[in-house]
């Protein structure tokens, strides 16, 4: 069964490895002994751009780089000068927007979106509803810049053509799923919590199995546990298979297609 | 994980790779931490006993300590703790060992202790300090180690069942530290220990394991830490002598921890040790 890891992240310091490219290569070797064909990195911008460069390069057949925005903290124009130089410029496939990167349903923010639609560009959105406040609710716990379901779901209403990947399934996943239930251009994707019996079930009770997608959160997570909510569900293997690869390689096929990039 | 160097990390075999069925259902398991009965937040899939042993069997499973999760919420932990006990032996096939629960905050908690080892047989006993809403320091805890070791019961210290975050509202539980529990366990030499779910990372709690490493009898399972290399690094931290399986199914699919191993890439002899070796000497003969 073809498997391709959505999400990782590696520039954590745990992750052995001096360099960003030996972490990336533990990554690929670890990534292999469980049975991962390819990722898709979220980079970080930064000293390590040249470094980037040629981690894709070197990397290409096993990599889909994505492009780690922030929304709130940058001016809307340099945030879409820097998807135009990694995306339509540049080897990249998508961008990630993470858990301080802004809240996504704010109309200021619409032209990166926009942008992004317009490029064809995978987007993983990070969402959480963190239990919190006073009277604690789902959400209330959340950082002040962190985006749950519900923003993925107002920025997809206005983009019926794209999809939308609302990451870790909102976090609380029985509320994440409801979340996005009637947006049917929003998938999500199940990685960085525990392993949680049930989680993808009911992702494909509510959702169908075309909506869901395989994540890790490497480095936070392992591959172990969120291999293990696919793996370890009651569902067949026609459904595993678009989880673990077929749903994304769909949603990627245009930007793939735009770009001039085959992939077997 | 600084302490891991990339070559040790990955000298393990880049194993085929395959379904994790197919690398559980020929090595055998002992998983120190199932649960039985049902979470009241969730319906899953294998809350009813019947199929949880149906699958830990096909996984490899020769022996299953099961604690109850009317144990973590109910107050009359007698009845629960036999009906966990006839439950392991209705529905077991000499898979499930029972360890009752025992909440040292309750009045003449040492009368459910007593009843878990001399009446129901267990091997030992599974305490939730988060959900029993005490701390590692409370003398009364102290005292309750202390009567286990001299009767000679194994004691679980449940760290943990829920992410935090996901908490009814009107149910939020602090997670206890673990801090506390080197000075609780020294006043119980010889007292055998297994930490379960109380390491969201094992780098983490670097400090916090150091104190515990020093005590001969404490193992620690491996459900709860998540990242990439914290098996490994559990591994080195605490030794793989004291690592032991455990699943904490039916909350957690059973191929987390099972996959873990492969992840971490171990040579088979620390691989061994970890599915039961360790957990076999730990109970010892019975």
């Amino acid at each position: 069964m073809r498997i391709w890891d959505l999400h990782i992240h590696p520039e954590a310091g745990r992750i052995p490895g001096k360099t960003l490219t030996a972490k990336v290569e533990t990554i690929l070797e670890v990534a292999a002994r469980v049975g991962i064909e390819r990722i898709g990195v979220f980079f970080m911008l930064g000293k390590d751009e040249p470094e980037i460069l040629r981690i894709m390069e070197r990397f290409g057949d096993r990599i889909f780089g994505f492009v780690w925005l922030h929304l709130w903290q940058d001016p809307v124009e340099a945030t879409i000068a820097r998807l135009n130089r990694w995306v339509a410029d540049g080897p990249m496939i998508g961008m990630k927007l993470g858990g301080d990167s802004g809240i996504y349903s704010v109309p200021a923010y619409d032209p990166v979106f926009r942008r992004a639609v317009e490029l064809k560009a995978v987007m993983y959105l990070h969402t959480w509803m963190k239990i919190g406040g006073d009277p604690p609710w789902p959400g209330g716990g959340n950082l002040p810049q962190e985006s749950r379901p519900q923003d993925v779901v107002a920025v997809a209403s206005r983009y019926p053509e794209a999809s939308f990947i609302c990451g870790h399934t909102g976090g609380d996943w029985e509320l994440g799923v409801r979340a996005v239930r009637a947006q049917r251009n929003v998938l999500v994707e199940i990685g960085g919590g525990y392993p949680a019996q049930g989680q993808v079930e009911m992702a494909v009770r509510e959702l169908g199995a075309e909506r869901i997608i395989y994540g890790s959160d490497v480095s936070g997570r392992g591959f172990a546990s969120q291999l293990a909510k696919v793996h370890g569900a009651a569902m067949s293997d026609r459904e595993k298979e678009l989880i673990f690869s077929g749903n994304l390689h769909r949603i990627m096929r245009p930007i793939l297609q735009a770009k001039g990039m085959v992939v077997k | 994980m600084s302490g891991i160097e990339r070559r040790t990390f990955l000298k393990g075999s880049a194993a085929a790779a395959t379904a994790p069925g197919a690398l559980g259902a020929a090595r055998e398991i002992i998983d120190t931490h199932v649960y039985l009965f049902r979470w009241p937040f969730r319906r899953l899939r294998d809350e009813e006993t019947p199929r949880l042993v149906e699958m830990l069997r096909g996984k490899g499973a020769v022996q299953a300590w099961a604690g109850s999760f009317e144990g973590v919420f109910h107050k009359d932990l007698a009845a629960a703790n036999a009906r966990l006990a006839e439950e392991c032996r209705r529905h077991g096939q000499g898979l499930l060992t029972p360890f009752g629960s025992v909440n040292p905050k309750l009045p003449d908690w040492e009368e459910d202790l007593r009843r878990c080892h001399e009446q129901l047989r267990m091997p030992g006993i599974r305490v939730h300090p988060g959900y029993h809403h005490y701390k590692l320091d409370d003398a009364d805890f102290a005292r309750l180690a202390e009567a286990a070791a001299r009767r000679g019961l194994i004691l679980q210290v449940e760290g943990w069942l829920e992410d935090e975050r996901h908490h009814h509202p009107l149910m939020r539980v602090p997670t206890p530290d673990l801090a506390p529990l080197t000075g609780a366990l020294a006043r119980s030499p010889g007292l055998r220990v297994v930490v379960l779910n109380a390491l969201r990372t094992a780098t983490g709690a670097a400090k916090q394991l150091a104190g515990l490493r020093a005590l001969t009898e404490v193992y620690f399972d491996f459900a709860m830490p998540d990242g990439l290399t914290d098996l490994n690094a559990l591994i080195e931290l605490v030794g793989r002598e004291r690592v032991v399986f455990g699943s904490y199914a039916p909350m957690f699919y059973f191929e987390s921890a099972e996959l873990k191993i492969r992840e971490a890439g171990l040579d088979e002899t620390t691989a061994a040790l970890i599915r039961a070796g360790n957990a076999r000497r730990l109970m010892g003969p019975r």
